[in-house]
């Protein structure tokens, strides 16, 4: 399949989540805008925070689509739901890092 | 009008209209519109009429496009088996034909009656007449439920009988169906195969996981008798790497596995089914749910045109076309694309997405009198569903040659990725097709 295929079926699989995906934008942009002059260095709990945000989103991403956790069993199947954790995890990291400061 | 079918019919004054036909190969061709006065009609508004004609369309400008069919909703065929399978519901396969037509398309909300390739017209149900200089074939096939004594398709979700293909309701009957027998706590059930070429072939076999799956679930799989009866010998499927695959599979399922036998008939009341054998035997069996597959074949309105196979394995049954190029074999100004076609493979909406593209190149090239060079391959593709949760991307084409279409998914390992294409990706990757995006 050409790239230019695989990128038109992605945009008609976001087409009906682009409310969900402004969202989070929205609310990514409105944490750092509302945070920015919050001081002080990054709080202790910021990264455990994350990537327990990244590790739930693995475990419940399967169960998510009508699948299971057991049924991940292929490089491919680790790899996609090891992106699906980073990525939730380095979201949580901004979403909270203008947050979670200590004075 | 009349014209010998083995002419190159009204090509000359194809070629007249065809004012822009300076171009020289099938990438040109589609690079700019094609312009001409042809009058096109499509039969059926389906999946692959629909991506006829938004692709048309788009790449021949000045002509008359007509899509001529009369179901006014659109189904995403694809997702019965998700539904069949108690996870999606019945309005999510569901849409309405217009919204997927670009605006200039003359859309004709009436069935095919009658079809004469040598005068070159169509009657429609309303009785109008449609002459055409193209036709594109894109009906479907018929679902011959009439086939299989004592039954019909009002029968779906009543007496323990579901079967995947009649609708999204019937779909919906089907899970009932399954429902009913999980909560009777015990109980056998038939899986059913047709000898004929079948839409989605694989179909027959996820209702099959899928049900296993649910059974499985309920913690007393053990209760339940699953047994696939198969009018082949040794066989479920025609690709002899997921046959071999499947029957391994079941074994390990404890799903009983009976082949040569043909659902001829049925008694709802008596929940019996019966099978012939290949020796000419009969037998019955006792079900308490049945999942019926009917034999399958192109619309009588085809059968009874001179557009048929005459001869071979798809005579009488099935539209002719060059199995590579799409063409009409003995009219050349009749091209097939989808389910209605006679060729090998390539009954699934995966296939409308490969074939659409080539018949619309080689209709560009037969409008502008070059030579059909684009290929159908007999690419088909089904996400094969093992279990409610993974599945195997199976996809292949003439001669059962295994295609994979992305290397680093195994065209032979179960897997959630494949699953989470099926249930996510498929949809939007369909519509797409239908706009003639991909």
């Amino acid at each position: 399949m050409s790239l230019d295929g695989i990128l038109m079926i992605l945009w008609y699989a976001a087409k009906p989540w682009l409310w969900f995906i402004a969202l989070l934008v929205l609310a990514l942009v409105a944490s750092l805008w509302l945070g920015r002059h919050k001081q002080g260095k990054p709080h202790g709990l910021l990264w455990p925070t994350a990537i327990a945000a990244g590790l739930v989103a693995m475990l419940v991403a399967p169960m998510l689509t009508q699948s299971q956790l057991g049924y991940v069993t292929t490089w491919p199947d680790r790899l996609v739901l090891l992106t699906i954790g980073i990525g939730t995890m380095l979201y949580g990291w901004l979403l909270l890092k203008s947050w979670f400061r200590q004075a | 009008m009349s014209a010998s079918p083995t002419q190159p019919l009204r090509r000359k004054l194809l070629l007249g209209l065809a004012a822009g036909a300076a171009v020289t190969s099938p990438a040109a061709l589609l690079a700019k519109p094609l312009r001409s006065q042809a009058r096109i009609v499509i039969l059926g508004a389906g999946a692959a009429g629909i991506a006829m004609a938004n692709r048309l369309r788009r790449s021949i400008a000045g002509a008359r496009i007509t899509l001529v069919g009369a179901r006014a909703e659109h189904h995403y065929q694809p997702g019965y088996t998700m539904i069949a399978s108690g996870l999606w519901r019945p309005e999510r396969v569901l849409s309405s034909t217009q919204q997927w037509l670009a605006n200039d398309i003359d859309w004709l909300a009436h069935d095919v009656t009658a079809i004469n390739a040598r005068q070159q017209w169509v009657q429609l149900s309303n009785q109008q007449q449609l002459g055409y200089d193209l036709l594109v074939v894109a009906t479907g096939c018929q679902l011959n439920y009439h086939q299989i004594e004592g039954f019909e398709t009002s029968m779906i979700g009543q007496h323990g009988i579901g079967s995947v293909y009649a609708s999204p309701a019937a779909a919906q009957a089907t899970s009932t169906q399954i429902d009913a027998l999980i909560a009777k706590g015990a109980g056998r059930a038939l899986f059913t195969l047709s000898d004929t070429p079948l839409k989605c072939a694989g179909a027959p076999l996820k209702m099959t996981f899928t049900t296993v799956s649910r059974l499985e679930k309920t913690g007393q799989r053990e209760r339940f008798q699953v047994d696939f009866f198969s009018p082949y010998q040794n066989r479920v499927f025609a690709v002899p790497t997921y046959n071999e695959f499947v029957l391994k599979r079941w074994q390990e399922q404890s799903v009983g596995f009976f082949d040569q036998r043909l659902l001829t008939g049925l008694d709802a009341h008596s929940r019996q089914a019966f099978f012939r054998h290949k020796d000419g035997s009969t037998s019955k069996e006792a079900y308490d749910f049945i999942h019926v597959v009917p034999p399958m074949s192109a619309p009588d309105v085809v059968k009874a045109s001179d557009l048929v196979w005459q001869d071979g394995p798809f005579a009488g049954n099935w539209l002719e076309v060059d199995q590579y190029s799409l063409q009409h074999r003995r009219y050349p100004n009749v091209f097939g694309v989808g389910d209605v076609i006679g060729t090998p493979f390539g009954k699934t909406a995966a296939s409308v997405k490969m074939q659409a593209p080539v018949a619309e190149r080689n209709i560009l090239a037969f409008l502008s009198n070059q030579p059909l060079n684009a290929r159908y391959n007999g690419y088909t593709s089904c996400p094969l569903i093992t279990s409610i949760g993974r599945a195997i991307l199976s996809e292949f084409g003439y001669e059962g040659k295994l295609m994979p279409s992305f290397g680093f998914i195994s065209p032979t390992e179960e897997s959630w990725l494949v699953w989470m294409m099926k249930e996510q990706m498929l949809q939007p990757a369909y519509n797409a097709m239908l706009h003639g995006k991909v």
